[in-house]
């Protein structure tokens, strides 16, 4: 596995935004995965596409006000009216309408008010509980995955934290700074994937992420503190 | 950007379509809708083939259909099933591919949300996927309880690229090699030609009966290799064992951190063998009249052999030694073995080959 310099990536922001949006084929979309896996740089700026993908989602459908389509409905049935009727219930009628437009005014400036917070403060709403079955089953089978590349990371861990005394002092800290590089791509790819139930994307950046580290200390158990990522074995 | 547009769909052929594509990448015809060759069966409980009354209440409902595709010009069948189970065979005939679906759930309602999309483009690549439907939205989502099992018999010529989350996937028969890649499934692959891929991360992998380059990779589970000839083999596994048979490559590398390597088989001149585990032993058994090699190692234990080694000394914590054979070679170049145990131990053990036979 090498560190790439970022200047060299083969992916561009339109290949990457492409590929957050699902508009890549399956064979463009699986290189840049496998590109990915290996470019922390990369997973982050995916993860942060991501971010901007789930937030956009927020936006499209803005949930109108339960009353908004009878005030609609109402002020249209009064314009099928006779002329006459409408004379003699003027006063309701036009109060209706003014309901409705103001319900639309109200809605638009929600609307308007959500999203521009929204393009200002990243974060989106937090997960909340699914009432859908099949949406927890998912989120079940993504846990039941996550947990076991962390299970698989905690042995590795064991397993360097032995290795590691033998290593020189200089060795030792270049493998926890590479280490903190992978927690951090870890933590926001964790914290995207779990912004938005059933996120497949963000999952998966979640995992190649969880892959990157694993092939990282599985690498570094193996060759000690010597080795540097995309050697040849000794 | 021009849009893929979806020619069938198992269960609802003809709908409206998906995915969106990359430039170059245009629908074939829908016509080919017209070509489709369903066969569907009403939905009916798990384990009664005649659609009678559920044994038990708590049977999923299985809704079962069968499609055969046309696929003239198909170059690469890609199955992205996150859903449920995938298994490929190479046997259709040229230019039609056979799919199976099988969904299941626990009610109708969360049946007939479950959908398989087909789709085929100019660039000879056929891509099926299935999809959940969500809040109005289909969405290739993992599911355990409710799901699609995918059999699909595809002309043995394609190349084949499948992916589940936690089903199993195995692919046979095929002659343009296989990319399988699970989450939680196990791995199956035999009586393939060309490359094969795999990627895992758990559940264990089975390879046999390939003639083209491996390249295994997993994080927990057993891997088992048996019949591997082509330019060469690469496995690794974290947390799992592997054991590899019969390995005719020139390139062979086998990598487990907390397991055991063991690799029994006819020693190729001027092969590169490197077994490497770090927590397990590493067991090295050529079989009958080995060719010649020359041997690197390091083990914590001491090196457990009878075969006659010749020159050895310590280059570092390596040992460095050569086997010269019970005959004057009758190749220039001896192989090199590198076998390396950090915590376990290496056996060199030479396997008469009825003896290895039997195992």
């Amino acid at each position: 596995m090498a560190i790439r310099d970022p200047r060299s990536c083969a992916h561009s922001a339109e290949t990457l935004s492409a590929f957050v949006d699902g508009d890549l084929s399956g064979t463009e979309a699986q290189a840049v995965r496998t590109h990915a896996a290996e470019c922390p740089r990369c997973t982050v700026s995916i993860a942060e596409l991501s971010a901007l993908v789930t937030a956009a989602r927020g936006l499209e459908r803005p949930e109108p006000p339960p009353s908004l389509w009878p005030a609609v409905e109402g002020a249209m049935a009064r314009h099928d009216r006779p002329w006459w009727l409408s004379l003699r219930l003027f006063g309701s009628g036009a109060l209706a309408g003014a309901a409705a437009v103001s319900v639309v005014a109200l809605g638009l400036t929600s609307w308007r008010t959500h999203r521009a917070a929204a393009v200002v403060v990243a974060p989106v709403a937090p997960v909340v509980a699914s009432v859908d079955p099949l949406l927890n089953e998912a989120e079940a089978e993504f846990a039941s995955a996550a947990a076991a590349y962390e299970r698989s990371i905690e042995k590795l861990r064991g397993l360097l934290e032995r290795e590691e005394p033998r290593w020189n002092p200089a060795e030792r800290a270049r493998c926890a700074e590479r280490l903190a590089q992978l927690d951090e791509a870890i933590a926001s790819s964790r914290e995207l994937a779990h912004r938005t139930p059933g996120d497949t994307v963000g999952n998966e950046q979640l995992f190649a992420a969880y892959q990157q580290k694993i092939a990282f200390l599985a690498e570094a158990v193996h060759r000690g503190g010597t080795f540097h990522e995309g050697e040849p074995p000794r | 950007m021009t849009r893929g547009r979806q020619v069938g769909q198992a269960g609802q052929v003809g709908q409206a379509g998906q995915v969106g594509q990359a430039d170059n990448r245009i629908e074939i015809s829908a016509g080919v809708v017209l070509a489709l060759l369903l066969i569907a069966a009403a939905p009916a409980r798990a384990g009664d083939p005649n659609g009678g009354p559920a044994p038990e209440a708590t049977a999923p409902l299985v809704d079962r259909r069968e499609i055969v595709v046309p696929a003239r010009g198909a170059e690469l069948v890609r199955i992205d099933n996150l859903l449920g189970r995938v298994g490929i065979r190479g046997t259709a005939r040229p230019g039609e591919i056979h799919i199976v679906s099988e969904k299941r759930a626990a009610n109708a309602e969360a049946l007939s949300r479950l959908r398989v999309h087909y789709t085929a483009f100019e660039s000879g690549e056929i891509q099926i996927d299935t999809r959940v439907e969500l809040g109005g939205r289909e969405r290739s989502l993992p599911l355990a309880d409710s799901g699609v099992d995918l059999w699909l018999e595809v002309p043995p010529d394609v190349a084949v690229e499948a992916k589940t989350f936690g089903g199993d996937v195995s692919a046979s028969g095929l002659r343009a090699g296989a990319k399988l890649e699970t989450t939680g499934g196990r791995i199956g692959i035999s009586d393939v030609r060309g490359g094969v891929v795999t990627h895992q991360l758990r559940g264990g992998q089975k390879v046999a009966a390939v003639e083209g380059d491996v390249d295994l990779d997993g994080v927990e589970g057993d891997m088992d290799l048996k019949d591997l000839g082509g330019g060469r083999v690469d496995a690794r596994v974290v947390d799992g064992s592997i054991h590899a048979e019969d390995i005719r490559d020139d390139f062979v590398r086998l990598v487990t951190t907390t397991g055991q390597v063991v690799l029994i088989g006819v020693i190729r001149p001027a092969a590169h063998y490197d077994l490497r585990s770090y927590a397990g032993d590493v067991r090295f058994l050529p079989l009958g009249d080995p060719a010649p090699f020359a041997l690197r190692t390091r083990s914590a234990r001491p090196l457990d052999t009878a075969v006659p080694l010749h020159g050895a000394r310590h280059d570092g914590e390596w040992l460095r030694a050569e086997y010269l054979g019970r005959r004057p070679a009758p190749h220039p170049r001896a192989a090199l073995v590198e076998l390396s145990s950090t915590l376990g131990g290496v056996v060199i053990q030479i396997q008469p080959r009825a003896a290895a036979e039997l195992q």
